[in-house]
């Protein structure tokens, strides 16, 4: 958790300096994928809130998008077809999609969807990282040793 | 509602997240918000400088190797402006030597034909033959000095026999202010020749110019042949000699003249 939050602060600073990539979106959406928990809620809107801090936006703006983005990633997390990693991309596109639509709109600024292409090409290493961690260095809590 | 994960939270962060909207609408949430700029702009200002640096590393990078074929480029053009240079520098040395050919030698009088030295060893060798007009016998001259006479043809090429070459034989004469001397040049291994068959009364000095009689075909009259450097013979003899330099080195010539006819 503790190094998610970190490379989440990281991920922030760096999609709001100079790499014009929604990663943050792209990660909280592989870990509500991979392991829907109540923490992403709270991950997603508190993440969101630093982001529009970070592109002077009115507070709470991301927050919402990625909450209710989390919260669907979820629930379409319970569908028996969701380990197939091919359902999570094309859910994931109009998920990108979708946001940038709602900011374009709400922001009155022209929408680059070409990014969503990269932010797709992106999800794919970041998957399977995440993946990895999680299966490898995160401890579950329904496994219980005997002592 | 069941079938939706964490739906409390969510709609308790829902709800949140909205009077959070409506609060910095309103204006609000102006000082927080300052008050975290204090943090987060100097962190932004190190990512964003951080970043401009890596990528000026990355521009560095990708100048030098542009540099690195411009440069390869410069060379190249350095090479092909010098080997330029020398050509024109060629042809224009060559200019010159026609040039002053003409005043020597009357263009209306004597078609003379340009051609390049390309190798020396007892002949000289030049780059014109058979298909330039050039012939057997014909007369080699630089300006009015007489190098030597062609004796072999190819359609490309032809060798010059040398005035120095003891095969060449020719009708000479040398004159000063107090008479005429005439005899035959001979030519010698090495840089000199010998003058020959000078009669005892006729008068020739050291430095007096030798000259083609113009008696042996296609040899005009008064080419320079060289420059009297000693004269030899006792005064009881018929005949007396005198050594002849020729007036220039042949190997110093970037261009000689074939008289054609």
């Amino acid at each position: 958790m503790k190094i998610l939050v970190v490379i989440l602060i990281f991920l922030s600073f760096l999609q709001t300096t100079i790499l014009p990539l929604d990663l943050v979106l792209v990660v909280l959406f592989l870990q509500s994928y991979i392991r829907p928990e109540r923490k992403n809620l709270i991950l997603a809107f508190a993440f969101g809130i630093l982001i529009s801090h970070l592109t002077n936006q009115f507070v709470g703006l991301y927050a919402l998008i990625y909450l209710s983005l989390v919260e669907l990633t979820q629930v379409l997390a319970k569908v028996p077809i969701h380990k197939n990693l091919f359902f999570g991309g094309l859910v994931l596109v109009p998920f990108l999609i979708l946001e940038k639509l709602v900011l374009s709109k709400i922001l009155i600024a022209t929408a680059n969807f070409w990014m969503v292409g990269l932010e797709i090409l992106l999800a794919v290493p970041i998957y399977f990282l995440l993946k990895l961690w999680e299966e490898r260095f995160v401890v579950k809590s329904e496994i219980k040793l005997r002592v | 509602m069941k079938n939706i994960p964490n739906f409390g939270l969510f709609l308790t962060l829902l709800i949140f997240g909205i009077f959070l909207y409506i609060l910095d609408l309103s204006g609000a949430l102006k000082y927080p918000k300052i008050t975290l700029s204090f943090v987060t702009a100097p962190i932004q200002f190190g990512f964003y400088k951080s970043f401009q640096n890596l990528g000026q590393q990355f521009y560095f990078i990708k100048n030098a190797k542009d540099l690195s074929g411009q440069n390869e480029n410069l060379k190249a053009q350095l090479g092909q402006a010098l080997s330029e240079n020398a050509t024109l520098q060629r042809k224009l040395s060559e200019a010159n030597d026609q040039i002053s050919q003409s005043n020597y030698l009357d263009p209306k009088n004597y078609n003379l034909l340009p051609a390049r030295p390309i190798g020396l060893d007892r002949n000289l060798h030049i780059d014109k033959g058979s298909e330039d007009g050039v012939q057997t016998g014909q007369v080699v001259v630089f300006e009015n000095n007489f190098i030597g006479k062609v004796a072999h043809v190819s359609p490309k090429g032809a060798s010059i026999t040398l005035i120095t070459d003891p095969y060449t034989k020719l009708s000479a004469f040398s004159q000063n202010l107090e008479g005429k001397a005439k005899g035959i040049i001979l030519g010698q291994f090495g840089a000199e020749l010998i003058f020959d068959k000078i009669l005892q009364e006729e008068k020739i000095k050291e430095g007096n110019l030798v000259f083609s009689d113009g008696l042996e075909e296609f040899i005009p009259r008064g080419l320079i042949l060289g420059k009297v450097s000693t004269v030899l013979g006792k005064s009881s003899e018929v005949f007396k000699q005198a050594k002849v330099k020729p007036t220039f080195d042949v190997r110093d010539l970037e261009v000689v003249f074939v008289i054609l006819d």
